[in-house]
């Protein structure tokens, strides 16, 4: 028993393809150039949103840290588009001074955030330490 | 297709073949076309990219080291000198500089130096007024090129 595609094939031998699967492959295959080109597309906006802080040339003010806190927490100038001074607030408000120690300290590259683990002595006013 | 199927191995005739060979050559400049647009398109992105975050690699390391900078001052043109505190009352000297393409952070004590940002096509360092140091940084990747100013103020 042929089934009817097999006679099919077997009928046609080596007539080569007809032009609806012609069809077919090329609409196959421009779809796959679309969805690529799509993808491009994609990219291209996500890269443009990615480098849009640098696309124009851009100019920045290094505001060095000014408090003794963050000098001793050894943290990164602030980067502002225009010039000014550092918005940071120490954690530590009163009258007393405070003897900063470093234990250890994370941040991430490129990032304004930073983890700091430390230890604070409150210290006899005029023995120096950081301020509050 | 009748005369086909009474001879199936009389092959193609001289038509069949150069309107074969026609949508061949066609859908073969289709696709090299294409194919040439999403290289170029893809090597854009790339360079784009990569200037993007080489830009961003020499900014955040002199951001680091200016955060508790004592002074920082130009030397000969292309040389950033940055003095930070070293426990107690010493200063670590730091040395920014350009070399072979890439933006190098020297440490003259320990002799240290790290490329800090590859692709660096252009360091500058000058001051443009008594009290204000005008750093800028300039990228090349491919045809793409990126440039940064920064300017800092003498405390």
């Amino acid at each position: 028993m042929i089934s009817p595609v097999t006679h099919s094939r077997s009928s046609r031998g080596l007539a080569g393809f007809t032009l609806l699967e012609l069809n077919v492959c090329l609409v196959v295959m421009a779809a796959g150039l679309l969805g690529v080109a799509a993808l491009m597309v994609r990219q291209s906006r996500q890269v443009a949103r990615a480098e849009q802080w640098c696309a124009s040339d851009p100019t920045f003010y290094l505001i060095c840290q000014q408090d003794p806190w963050m000098k001793a927490l050894n943290a990164s100038a602030d980067l502002e588009t225009q010039a000014g001074t550092s918005a940071w607030q120490p954690p530590v408000t009163g009258e007393k001074f405070h003897k900063l120690t470093l234990v250890s300290r994370t941040q991430a590259f490129g990032s304004g955030e930073m983890n700091a683990s430390v230890t604070v002595e409150v210290l006899p006013d005029g023995e120096g330490g950081a301020p509050d | 297709m009748t005369r086909r199927r009474k001879h199936p191995d009389g092959g193609f005739t001289l038509l069949e073949l150069l309107v074969v060979s026609m949508l061949m050559t066609l859908v073969a400049l289709m696709t090299a076309q294409m194919w040439r647009y999403f290289s170029a398109e893809s090597r854009n992105l790339t360079d784009r990219t990569a200037a993007a975050q080489e830009l961003r690699l020499a900014i955040e390391s002199i951001r680091q080291d200016m955060g508790n900078v004592l002074w920082a001052s130009p030397m000969s043109g292309d040389r950033l000198l940055i003095a930070r505190p070293d426990g107690g009352a010493e200063e670590r000297i730091l040395v920014y500089s350009i070399q072979e393409g890439k933006l190098v952070r020297y440490d003259p004590v320990t002799g240290a130096e790290m490329p800090v940002a590859v692709g660096v096509a252009g360091f500058s360092a000058e001051d443009l007024t008594e009290s204000v140091l005008r750093l800028e940084v300039t990228v090349q990747r491919g045809r793409i090129t990126r440039n940064a100013t920064m300017l800092w103020s003498r405390p």
